[in-house]
């Protein structure tokens, strides 16, 4: 999910600083006022990165979709508060299951808009920013490769369910248990084939010199802006000032 | 760039009495010993398994700095033994494009895919953007530069991924089936840019299994069983090769020719395999051949209820553009048709659509009269038997075996039936020495070899297969294509999606044109050579 050109421009690594000051609170903040207030924060550092939410909408509702049903347990299963919902003269649900569901949700919500912020740059500008930020190129490489190849991966996925209904078999009518096995049945071709690549794509860059020297050189290099430094200076004094403030009121 | 001025008498390569076995196996090369002068362009042909990608390997040092097994003999590079330096060394001297370039790009935008070499050279920033931009402009991949590789049609692909190692400058360029995958637009854009790089001075080695796509090299190598059974110019080598590889494309290892081999075993038309006896056909299948054979005399399709028919089709990716608007045309039974058409034209669309991949936006598909709207996949996949043009993307078995297995045990054929289907098309696709071997391990054109043997297995009563001759060296291109006329003879019908004019001018009986966005165009072979079927790759 990339955006446009819209949006303020900012560099790869204060969005990164963006993104932990955002979702790194999310895990910590009890009380919903303040998650809604860290929600909303990141909905509005998302959109003015230029995050583009109508694209990343199907995402958005598929997720949404996989939180009811959490929202649904955590709710039965808080018993603390008053009751709002009562069955056969037991409180089903109460205004505490209410609030810790509505909490959880919030939560997740926030740290997967706040993801989009980072979908906002190319990965080969986070390649570079962490390599700046003096992560090893091997290992910045190795994460923005697996990223890169997260797509394909599912892609591949796709063609081996279709290869597999091409055999003959009828997914739409084989029972729920069998469907599984099939599923299953697939994850060892799939490592093969991944791995396969993983080796193809190794072989041609040893060949290519990689890792050959200590070293090397980019051919690009990012440079912070005033707007940048003021972002990661800014961002995680706010939200250690946020956190203190919740737990001061709480 | 600087040029090279090309000597004469100058050796770039020695090749001295190279033997190399993979692990556990027999030699690839045996003996193997030639010379190359610089600015040569060389030429290595032979039939799948003969050696050349290994040799090439060996040749960029790819053998056995990354790829290990038993080496004997020498390679040296500008007089240096290629096992003798690291791949960094090696990679300012020889520079190696692989058969796939898919699998091998490093970078997520091309303007970094050839940084790479240079970054990795450690060569100074600056200097490594004027020899990016240099590499644009010689390559003409200038608009491609922000592209993802990933999403590059086969001859870009091919583009970047030769000036990604020509960054470094090499002398040598070492190339695996460069064009052989390609469209006719594709590969003159490789041809042309492989006299270009002559012109320069440089050496290049190019393997390719259709030897006539070698008649620009200065020299042709031909490999068998590992070793150089033959050499000599373009002129001398092209006939030979013709006359000698479709002279032996008859017989297997029994001596059998190839029409005795066909009338060994086909599978009637049905899901179970159980009507039809070896070799004959029923009465309702004797009806579609002699349909067939008139359609053949005709050039026209018959009735519906024997052809894919697609009806006024349209469809497009979600939020895009038609990727075809309105488009008509039958695939009749007892007929092969060859589907061409320009590159984004959507050929492969069209056929994911009829094996119910994608579902159209309007129109129909009909199978027999019946729409495949109200069908599954699966159902679908009993009538018409896909093969992708990357076989990989269908091979799903631990073993060639179990590959072949897995779709006749899911369709309930008979265990007896199963294997005689095995046996079969395992012997006529040279595979059943590789009965127990992983998939993973076999070559691009063994993986291909298996994908259609163990969709012919299943008997279904339509094929499509997407270049099936590209990864076919020209014994088994020959072979294939007596196989795909014998299937038609029994009543099947065949679609080829194919860039390989002089394959389907062959074997094709009905050329189907598409043009963008367009209603196709039909034509009977006879005409075919009349327009132009050219098309660049999907």
């Amino acid at each position: 999910m990339k955006s446009g050109q819209k949006g303020i421009s900012l560099d790869p690594r204060a969005k990164l600083m963006l993104l932990i000051c955002l979702s790194g609170p999310a895990v910590f903040v009890g009380d919903l006022r303040y998650m809604a207030g860290l929600f909303g924060a990141s909905v509005l550092c998302a959109i003015l990165c230029g995050a583009d939410v109508r694209r990343a909408a199907p995402f958005l509702k598929a997720t949404v979709v996989m939180l009811i049903p959490l929202f649904i347990v955590q709710c039965l299963f808080t018993r603390a508060g008053a009751p709002v919902l009562t069955i056969a003269g037991h409180a089903a649900v109460t205004d505490e299951g209410l609030k810790a569901g509505a909490l959880m949700v919030l939560r997740i919500l926030t740290v997967v808009i706040s993801a989009l912020i980072i979908a906002t740059s190319p990965s080969r500008d986070y390649l570079l920013a962490l390599i700046q930020c003096g992560i090893p190129y091997e290992l910045a490489f190795m994460i923005m490769t697996a990223m890169h190849f997260l797509p394909l991966l599912s892609a591949e996925a796709a063609d081996m369910v279709n290869a597999v209904q091409m055999k003959g078999i009828d997914l739409k009518r084989i029972p729920l248990r069998r469907k599984a096995g099939v599923y299953l049945s697939l994850m060892l071709p799939l490592l093969s084939r991944t791995l396969g690549r993983a080796e193809a794509m190794s072989c041609a860059m040893q060949m290519r010199g990689f890792r050959s020297r200590p070293q090397r050189t980019y051919m690009r290099r990012l440079i912070l802006s005033v707007r940048d430094r003021i972002v990661i200076i800014l961002a995680p004094l706010a939200a250690a000032a946020f956190l203190l403030w919740e737990k001061s009121v709480i | 760039m600087k040029e090279e001025t090309s000597t004469e008498s100058s050796e770039q390569i020695r090749v001295e009495n190279l033997t190399f076995s993979y692990p556990k196996r027999k030699p690839v090369l045996r003996g193997v010993s030639f010379h190359v002068h610089a600015g040569e362009i060389i030429g290595i042909t032979g039939l799948s398994g003969s050696g050349k990608t290994t040799l090439l390997h060996c040749i960029a040092g790819v053998i056995p700095h990354v790829e290990r097994g038993k080496l004997r003999g020498e390679v040296r590079v500008g007089g240096e033994n290629v096992a003798g330096v690291s791949p960094a060394q090696i990679s300012r001297k020889i520079g190696i494009v692989f058969q796939d370039p898919d699998n091998r790009m490093a970078a997520t935008v091309v303007e970094d895919e050839i940084a790479f070499l240079l970054e990795n050279m450690c060569l100074p920033p600056k200097a490594i953007r004027e020899r990016v931009e240099e590499m644009l402009k010689l390559f003409r991949i200038g608009p491609l530069r922000m592209r993802s590789p990933q999403s590059l049609s086969g001859g870009e692909k091919q583009l970047v991924a030769i000036a990604s190692v020509f960054a470094a400058d090499p002398p040598v360029i070492v190339m695996d089936e460069p064009v052989s995958h390609l469209d006719e637009e594709g590969r003159e854009k490789i041809r042309r840019l492989i006299r270009e790089l002559k012109s320069m001075g440089r050496t290049i080695l190019m393997a390719e299994h259709d030897f006539f796509h070698l008649d620009m090299a200065d020299r042709i190598l031909f490999l068998e069983d590992g070793v150089i059974g033959k050499e000599g110019s373009p002129a001398e080598m092209i006939p030979f090769l013709e006359a000698y590889l479709t002279e032996d494309a008859g017989e297997n290892g029994r001596g059998e020719t190839g029409e005795q081999q066909e009338t060994a075993f086909f599978p009637e038309s049905g899901k179970d395999g159980k009507n039809g006896k070896d070799g004959k056909n029923d009465g309702e299948g004797q009806n579609r051949k002699n349909r067939g054979n008139d359609r053949r005399q005709t050039g026209g399709a018959g009735s519906p209820e024997d052809a894919i028919s697609v009806r006024d089709l349209t469809f497009s990716y979600r939020g895009e553009m038609p990727v075809f608007r309105g488009f008509s045309a039958e695939f009749p039974r007892g007929a092969i048709t060859a589907l061409t058409g320009r590159n984004g034209c959507g050929k492969s669309t069209l056929v994911k659509n009829m094996t119910g991949l994608l579902r159209p936006s309007s129109g129909r598909i009909l199978v027999d009269g019946r729409d495949i709207e109200e069908m599954s996949i699966a159902q679908i996949a009993e009538r018409i038997g896909f093969v992708m043009q990357n076989p990989y993307c269908q091979i799903l078995g631990l073993t060639v075996r179990e590959e072949m297995e897995t779709g006749l045990k899911n369709r309930g054929i008979p265990a007896k039936e199963r294997d005689r289907r095995i046996a079969f098309y395992l012997d006529y696709f040279d595979l059943e020495t590789y009965a127990d071997v992983f998939p993973g391990h076999l070559s691009i054109g063994e993986k291909q070899r298996l994908e259609m043997a163990a969709v012919m297995a299943l008997g279904a009563d339509y094929l499509i297969l997407d270049e099936p001759a590209a990864a076919l060296d020209m014994k088994r291109r020959e072979r294939l294509g007596r196989l795909l006329r014998r299937l038609r003879d029994s009543g099947k019908g065949i679609l080829l999606i194919s860039h390989d004019e002089r394959f389907h001018e062959k074997y094709a009986d009905r050329v189907v044109r598409m043009d963008a966005a367009r209603t196709v165009s039909e034509d009977a072979v006879r005409t075919a050579s009349e327009t132009d079927c050219a098309g660049r790759e999907v």
